[in-house]
């Protein structure tokens, strides 16, 4: 069977195995072990598993289910609401002030946990009936957390660049710190969205007020909270400044590697969550433990998976052959970039980022090279790939988290609502492109320092 | 007999789940010692980070099952929209019996993968050497575990 042939059957192959309902682990190890018995000698058969554990054996993937940990512990708590409602006392004068408070919150929660959808429900369980009272609509409130979710992958510590670092074989400190400047970026562009949308919103019913309309609308009622209540709140701040405080000193500061750094993180998170907010009963910390191990379990799961897979592609020369197809097709390099942009686009309405990740980047690696695209900076524009699919019908795994969340509004108004945010990550996507410095200054002065 | 065998492994699953939780907490706290060690008082470090590695790896088999009985491996559902009930029913019963052949496979393999260790007394290559019968066998049962579940699934699925 000639190379096109045998690669066009194993991504048919793949593709009618995760369509099928399987769970996405056993559907890419499934094909991965249909091929061995096909096209490898059957004494290959006998290395299944342990190719799976020497792939699962890595120092780096520590961090996921640590990460993980970190993340279902903080979410466990009402540390989120402490968060956004701690925020809004001072930011309540700006317009859309609680829409901002939201933003930032998701934005500071993203920093101690990697992951999208804990953020999402942590910040948007409260942050959503609050903006919802609040007079903001529901396609805002909705829409806004949603996104800011999404944040969570791309401000360090996040699973989707120790992922990408581990397929690209490149470092983990600094993909984490490219990550920064393009997470501080779209939170700009998600404050400034919501600044002005809460503005508009609030002039069209001031004027229909002034015509005779609903003038007791809760948008147009204005809030106030005292310095001593400004004030009063600041406590609240310091567990998180504290465990983040912990997490950057012990990362930067050159004392312990990211996967000690995880181990950290998580060992405080817990710590900080049983202490302050009390989760120390079984019941508690039944619940932590549920989400943490359901969670970490399914990642590492696709992971040894997927590495299986990538080794049947390799061992069968699909990847070396599909890399060499893409190095030598006529695109350039912002042809060959915009086509890999739309592919993990199209993929990230399907499939989650950890699956993505571990699939494609092994093929589009090379070429990525051959055409000098940075590496590091590539690692952040598919993030915010991979961010946009979490948000974009018809997977959008954030879109189901709010919708468990405020199961009242319709799916269609969440989606309606976060289409404006799918369009301010484009808009930064382009902003990377055309200064890439926004990503690239702080690894490149931290390691030029 | 199906409910009481059903009952027994849900009850183990579930233990080995929370277990594999306290295992992942355990590695935290083993981590934070080796840095603490390591940069204040300057002592070697060499079993910490492979032990870490064994211990998150045996979660990680040893609460599939838990996850799968729980549903939460995650799946791509974009077909359940576009298809008519009658071949989804026949899509979904597909996908479980394929999930529980891959997965007995790998259960099975596991165990020669165990046994070859045990039988050679085969060490991991680092300074702490330690045996790696162990990781194998909870890799084994974990994934022996995983097809018990997926097989009563498929049971439940057929029955109902």
């Amino acid at each position: 069977m000639d190379m096109l042939t045998l690669s066009l059957l194993f991504a048919a192959a793949t593709f009618i195995a995760l369509f099928s309902g399987m769970p996405i682990a056993f559907a890419v190890g499934g094909v991965a072990v249909v091929f061995m018995v096909a096209f490898m000698p059957l004494s290959s058969l006998a290395l299944v598993t342990e190719t799976i554990y020497a792939e699962l054996d890595n120092f780096t993937l520590l961090t996921i289910p640590l990460f993980v940990l970190m993340g279902a512990a903080i979410g466990k708590s009402r540390a989120g609401e402490d968060l956004y409602a701690s925020l809004n006392r001072w930011l309540y004068r700006i317009p859309g002030g609680l829409g901002v408070a939201n933003t930032l919150a998701c934005s500071v929660f993203a920093a101690m946990c990697g992951s999208s959808p804990a953020t999402c429900s942590a910040i948007g369980s409260s942050g959503i009936p609050q903006m919802r009272a609040r007079g903001y609509s529901e396609g805002l409130a909705t829409g806004l957390i949603a996104a800011g979710g999404t944040l969570g992958i791309l401000i360090p510590p996040s699973l989707t660049l120790i992922l990408y670092g581990l397929a690209a074989e490149q470092s983990i400190g600094k993909l984490f710190m490219a990550g920064v400047g393009p997470g501080l970026l779209l939170t700009v562009l998600f404050a400034l969205y919501v600044m002005w949308k809460y503005t508009k919103e609030k002039n069209a019913l001031k004027a229909a007020a002034a015509s005779g309309g609903d003038s007791a609308h809760a948008l147009l009622q204005d809030e106030h909270y005292s310095w001593a209540e400004r004030l009063e709140s600041l406590p609240r701040f310091a567990p998180f400044l504290a465990v983040i405080a912990i997490v950057m000193i012990a990362l930067y500061g050159g004392w312990a590697t990211p996967s000690e750094v995880a181990g950290i993180g998580a060992f405080f998170s817990l710590l900080m969550v049983m202490t302050i907010y009390k989760c120390y009963r079984w019941a508690d910390l039944k619940v932590i433990l549920n989400g943490t191990v359901k969670e970490s379990c399914m990642i590492m799961m696709i992971i040894g998976m997927s590495f299986l897979y990538t080794w049947v592609m390799s061992n069968l020369s699909i990847t070396q052959s599909a890399a060499e197809w893409l190095v030598t097709l006529p695109l350039g390099k912002w042809g060959f970039f915009l086509a890999v942009c739309a592919l993990l686009l199209v993929l990230g309405f399907f499939l989650p980022p950890v699956a993505i990740i571990l699939m494609v980047t092994p093929i589009v690696l090379p070429a990525l090279k051959a055409h000098g695209i940075d590496l590091i900076w590539f690692g952040v524009i598919m993030t915010i790939l991979m961010e946009m699919g979490l948000i974009h019908p018809p997977v959008g795994l954030n879109i189901f988290v709010i919708n468990g969340i405020a199961p009242d509004i319709p799916l269609k108004k969440i989606m309606w609502g976060v289409m404006p945010f799918i369009g301010l990550m484009t808009a930064a996507v382009l902003l990377l492109c055309l200064l890439p410095e926004i990503a690239m200054w702080l690894p490149n002065h931290y390691h030029g320092s | 007999m199906f409910s009481l065998i059903a009952g027994a492994l849900r009850r183990f699953n579930r233990l080995a789940a929370y277990t594999s939780g306290i295992v992942i907490i355990l590695s935290s706290m083993i981590l934070v010692w080796q840095v603490a060690v390591r940069y204040w008082l300057k002592w070697p470090t060499d079993w910490e980070i492979e032990l870490c590695v064994m211990l998150l790896i045996i979660s990680t088999f040893m609460s599939a099952a838990h996850t799968q009985n729980e549903r939460s491996h995650v799946t791509i559902e974009a077909m359940e929209s576009l298809l008519p009930h009658g071949v989804n029913v026949l899509r979904k019963h597909l996908a479980d019996l394929l999930s529980l052949l891959f997965c007995g496979f790998v259960a099975w393999n596991a165990w020669h993968f165990f046994h070859e260790a045990w039988v050679d007394g085969k060490t991991s290559s680092s300074m702490w050497a330690p045996k790696l019968w162990i990781p194998y066998f909870f890799v084994a049962l974990g994934m022996s575990t995983l097809t018990l579940e997926l097989a009563l699934q498929n049971l439940r699925r057929k029955e109902a």
